[in-house]
């Protein structure tokens, strides 16, 4: 049993594509913004933002680190669009695999981002609403990132 | 400087094939058997086609028309369960541009004693390459080929 479907996120953020695309492409950038709040332990074994590249990230809440994050970049288009295909499992097992797409636009002094994610699940609807909640959360946290980055400079 | 678009599309298809799953299955699986079925059209040149049939293993396929641009699929597997599912994601070029990115389900399903398959396709068309039709046309052209080549056997 398979389940499909296709979440779409926007969000203004008040820097530049340029920076926005900044805090995607740098590692240590993108940890502090895009860790869900609920899972203790994030583990980078590989990042790697080139188009053929990968992270793979192990995680979970603290104990029980089972989650397996695997996300293959397809394009990379500087400041403009990032492509990757993201697959999730637990103990090796699949959960989904979502085709991610993220458009940066300049819009109004700041950057509308587009986040279109194409999922299909094999273990049912909670992963689904775990993506919906994970993306919204994170670009939240790219939002408020990048306002506090803004402060500091 | 390309003017960037993204169009997301979600395609479903389903055939009813006289062959079991298991038989059905084979011919994807298979390098040899995929090769033999899995082509452009007769009159294309095609370069020797690739398949590493395993849970991260790449398949590429790639042949155009006599003078004109090369057509590039390469395919990532994400999940195989032998005689019922498969998950793959997968992109198209035309030369150096990446037209689409697609992430393709394929189930097998036993019914009397063939098989139905069902394959849903989430992708995005870019930058304006837009061709829903043909791309429909196209998949169904794979699938009679597909056809074709159980029926050979």
């Amino acid at each position: 049993m398979t389940l499909h479907d296709t979440l779409l996120l926007e969000r203004w953020l008040s820097a530049k594509p340029e920076t926005v695309f900044a805090a995607w492409a740098d590692i240590e950038a993108r940890k502090v913004w895009s860790d869900p709040a609920d899972v203790k332990t994030a583990v980078y074994v590989e990042a790697s933002f080139t188009e053929g590249g990968r992270d793979l990230i192990h995680c979970g809440p603290e104990g029980e680190a089972g989650f397996v994050i695997d996300a293959r970049y397809v394009e990379i288009v500087r400041a403009q669009r990032i492509i990757f295909v993201e697959t999730i499992r637990l103990n090796r097992n699949l959960q989904s695999t979502a085709l991610i797409t993220v458009e940066f636009e300049a819009k109004n002094d700041g950057t509308q981002l587009k986040l279109t994610d194409q999922i299909v699940s094999v273990s049912g609807t909670d992963i689904i609403k775990g993506n919906r909640a994970g993306y919204s959360a994170a670009l939240e946290n790219l939002a408020l990132y990048l306002s506090e980055e803004r402060i500091t400079q | 400087m390309t003017k960037r678009s993204v169009t997301p599309h979600t395609m479903v298809l389903e055939r009813t094939l006289k062959y079991a799953p298991s038989i059905v299955f084979k011919a994807w699986a298979d390098p040899a058997s995929k090769a033999s079925w899995f082509t452009g059209p007769p009159d294309w040149h095609v370069e020797p086609h690739s398949l590493d049939f395993r849970v991260g293993g790449i398949e590429t396929s790639a042949g155009g028309p006599k003078g004109g641009d090369m057509h590039i699929m390469q395919a990532l597997y994400h999940e195989i369960i032998p005689d019922q599912r498969l998950i793959y994601s997968f992109t198209m070029h035309v030369g150096e541009v990446l037209l689409t990115v697609s992430l393709a389900t394929l189930e097998f399903v036993a019914s009397g004693s063939g098989t139905h398959l069902k394959l849903i396709e989430q992708l995005v068309f870019l930058d304006g390459c837009d061709h829903l039709k043909e791309r429909e046309e196209g998949t169904n052209a794979m699938i009679d080929m597909l056809e074709a080549y159980l029926n050979r056997q």
